[in-house]
């Protein structure tokens, strides 16, 4: 520790002397941290948003559906695929018997949706029964959900999404009103809190009615999802071979048919997740790996010119007693600092546009604009990122430079540890 | 009076150094040099020795080696007792560290350093305490006359100044012996008087010094001349007409 700290100054004052060369030859490691730092950021929010995002779609329940949400089969041979309809769903919830709930669920989008001379775009409307509100807890803010007797007598009652809610009733006096579904009418008669996030909010703008209204209002085309929750999420797994086996059995599949149906749950995401997190992580390491190499070699450049311009001062130094391991260690420690000194400039770098991402990204935009790459008054919602590096970056940041220095100083450092200190001294 | 005949005697007693049949070639493609051939002498606590020659002579190669900064081709050296040949790196800087205080024609300072930082170079690969190395680079320096100008870096002092520092730097560590390789070489003839002097002075507090020159007129200085010829010693005796220097008188 004491020899570290001995050999700190001079590193220090060796690279004070050589201000600018300094620099330009830390430009490399600059921009490899900054991309290191850019990238784990960016990674960082996108995590975050993404397992927020997802996560109402909840971690112990199946969507049995006509498609594979993961998108990895072929959509246009899922295409072909029978709907699922009411009757395979009760068939399905009379056998399911490993399932704590077993809800269908059917979907509109773009329904027309109205209160008012206030119309809604872009909406969902949503038919399920009572059971929902079991399944999900937690999806009353305001009111009540429909019961069983609405539910089976098709009654006209719905339950607001949080964006739905907020866009008819600015005032948030929703209860009681009637809005029109398709030109009927229907009694709000609860409202759900937000449940969505920045990236996946579509769950807010949808509007839930009874399942059996639903049909009535847009016929038998639309099909179902059957949500079907475990009773822990460690049953997931077991519950899927059940699931596939009831689905194939209401379908009378023979052992050599494909299933005809997709088993989805929140993990497909995750893999959807990872595909994405890779992709980033492949390009953000290429250019860090790029950059750190010419970086590196800017670096091990000026060390070797360092070693050279002392050499007497390395055959004085060996002269008054430094070993060879003394003289390696100072040449490793600076080229160690100036990697540092890359790394707090590409550091300061990083967290300036954290800072200011919104700046940063609507000058981009601007800019793009200019030569006609994008649209003027484009917005991009940046709030997923934090305007601040975490503090596991900066460290692996600092880990990162550390070990480009040694990599760069170590040949330079032993050229330097090994110089023969009579022609050392005779040098200049 | 011829030198070794005297010296036998004390070489029992414990000498700080030995060296016996030492050669240095340097083999340059065909060629071969002998840089030094069959060098023998032994040197005892405080003792002044003049080592001169003609340029090529051998002076230089002969301090590196006592320096323990160059490695012979054969012979054999001994240090306080100790074989040289025989150390590794480690031990070997720490006998430059600890043993032994070089000064150069060329000074050597640390251009960017101070005086002080200058003199306290050794102690810091001594692994003193920073306390320490600031107390004994200043004991150094006062030694030197060079209390007042610790903060100085080389480039605002003079010459003689700066060879004063260095002196202080071969000190500080209180060596066996100074090895000073043509000290006054870069200096006019007053400082380099001035310098003479005050080897002088070190070697009456009991300090072991070498110096290499050219000038008889420092040799006259030394208790002891050593002659080098073609990497041979030539003629090794104790000074017949020695003589005090008036500059160390006038520096005290
Ligand atoms: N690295 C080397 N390679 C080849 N020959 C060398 C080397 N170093 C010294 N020599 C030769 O060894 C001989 C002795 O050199 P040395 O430097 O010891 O002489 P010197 O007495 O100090 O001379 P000067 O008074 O000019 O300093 C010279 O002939 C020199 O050319
Ligand atoms: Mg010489």
């Amino acid at each position: 520790m004491v020899q570290l700290r001995e050999n700190i100054r001079p590193a220090f004052r060796a690279l004070a002397a050589n201000k600018m060369r300094a620099t330009l030859t830390t430009l490399g490691v600059v921009i490899g941290i900054f991309f290191v730092l850019l990238m784990g950021w960016v990674l960082n929010g996108l995590d975050q948003a993404f397992t927020q995002s997802f996560a109402f779609f909840g971690d112990d329940i199946l969507y049995i559906d006509k498609y594979d949400w993961s998108g990895q089969t072929d959509w246009m041979s899922q295409r072909n695929r029978p709907k699922i309809d009411m009757l395979q769903y009760d068939r399905f919830k009379e056998r399911m018997l490993g399932a704590e709930y077993v809800v269908p669920t059917a979907d509109r989008f773009s329904s027309d949706v109205r209160y008012g001379d206030l119309q809604l775009q872009g909406t969902m409307v949503y038919g399920t029964t009572s059971e929902y509100r079991d399944m999900y807890s937690g999806v009353m803010a305001e009111g009540r959900f429909f019961t069983e007797a609405e539910n089976d007598l098709g009654t006209n009652v719905v339950v607001l999404g949080h964006n739905v809610h907020e866009n008819l009733f600015p005032k948030g006096d929703a209860l009681g009103r009637t809005i029109r579904i398709k030109g009927q009418p229907f009694t709000v008669i609860g409202v759900m809190p937000k449940r969505g996030t920045m990236l996946v909010d579509f769950i807010d703008n949808m509007s839930l009615i009874p399942i059996k209204r639903f049909f009535n209002i847009y016929g038998p085309r639309p099909g179902v999802t059957i949500n079907v929750k475990a009773k822990s999420p460690e049953e997931l797994e077991n519950m899927k071979y059940e699931a596939i086996g009831v689905m194939r059995a209401v379908r009378s599949l023979a052992p050599e048919d494909d299933d005809n149906f997709g088993v989805n749950s929140q993990e497909m995401f995750s893999q959807f997740i990872d595909i994405t997190r890779g992709v980033v992580w492949g390009i953000g390491l290429f250019m860090t790996g790029l950059a750190f190499l010419v970086g590196s070699i800017g670096i091990m450049n000026i060390m070797f010119v360092s070693v050279a311009e002392r050499t007497k001062e390395i055959g004085l130094r060996k002269a008054v007693g430094a070993t060879r391991s003394r003289i390696l260690l100072q040449f490793l420690v600076e080229s160690i600092l100036l990697c540092l000194f890359g790394a707090m400039i590409g550091l300061v770098l990083t967290s300036l546009i954290a800072g200011f991402k919104d700046q940063v990204v609507s000058g981009l935009i601007s800019l793009l604009s200019l030569v006609g790459l994008a649209e003027a008054d484009t917005t991009v919602n940046l709030s997923f990122l934090s305007s601040t590096i975490p503090a596991t970056q900066i460290l692996i940041a600092v880990v990162v430079a550390v070990v480009v220095g040694v990599m760069a100083g170590i040949i330079p450092a032993f050229r330097a540890s090994r110089l023969d200190p009579v022609e050392a001294l005779r040098a200049e | 009076m011829p030198y070794n005949d005297e010296h036998r005697l004390a070489e029992s007693e414990g000498s700080i150094l030995d060296l016996k049949g030492i050669t240095r070639l340097y083999r340059m493609g065909e060629e071969t040099i002998y840089a030094l051939r069959e060098v023998s002498l032994s040197l005892s606590q405080n003792e002044y020795v003049a080592i001169m020659g003609p340029s090529g002579s051998g002076k230089s190669t002969l301090m590196n080696i006592i320096g323990c900064l160059d490695t012979p081709t054969h012979g054999s050296y001994s240090f306080e007792g100790e074989k040289v040949s025989r150390m590794n790196d480690r031990e070997l800087a720490g006998i430059r560290n600890r043993k032994i205080g070089f000064v150069f024609q060329t000074f050597n300072l640390l251009p960017r350093s101070t005086a002080l930082q200058n003199v306290e170079l050794p102690l810091i690969y001594s692994g003193e305490s920073r306390r320490k190395r600031e107390d004994r680079a200043i004991e150094a320096l006062t030694d030197v006359s060079m209390a007042d100008r610790i903060t100085h870096k080389p480039n605002e002092l003079s010459g003689g100044q700066r060879q004063r520092v260095a002196i202080a730097r071969a000190l500080v560590t209180k060596p066996s012996i100074i090895l000073a390789d043509e000290p006054t070489g870069n200096l006019d003839t007053k400082t380099g008087n001035e310098i003479i002097g005050l080897f002088e002075s070190l070697w009456e507090e009991g300090n072991t010094i070498i110096i290499v020159t050219h000038e008889e007129d420092i040799a006259t200085h030394a208790a002891r001349i050593i002659r080098l010829r073609d990497g041979e010693v030539e003629e090794d005796v104790v000074n017949p007409n020695r003589q005090v220097s008036r500059f160390a008188v006038q520096e005290r």
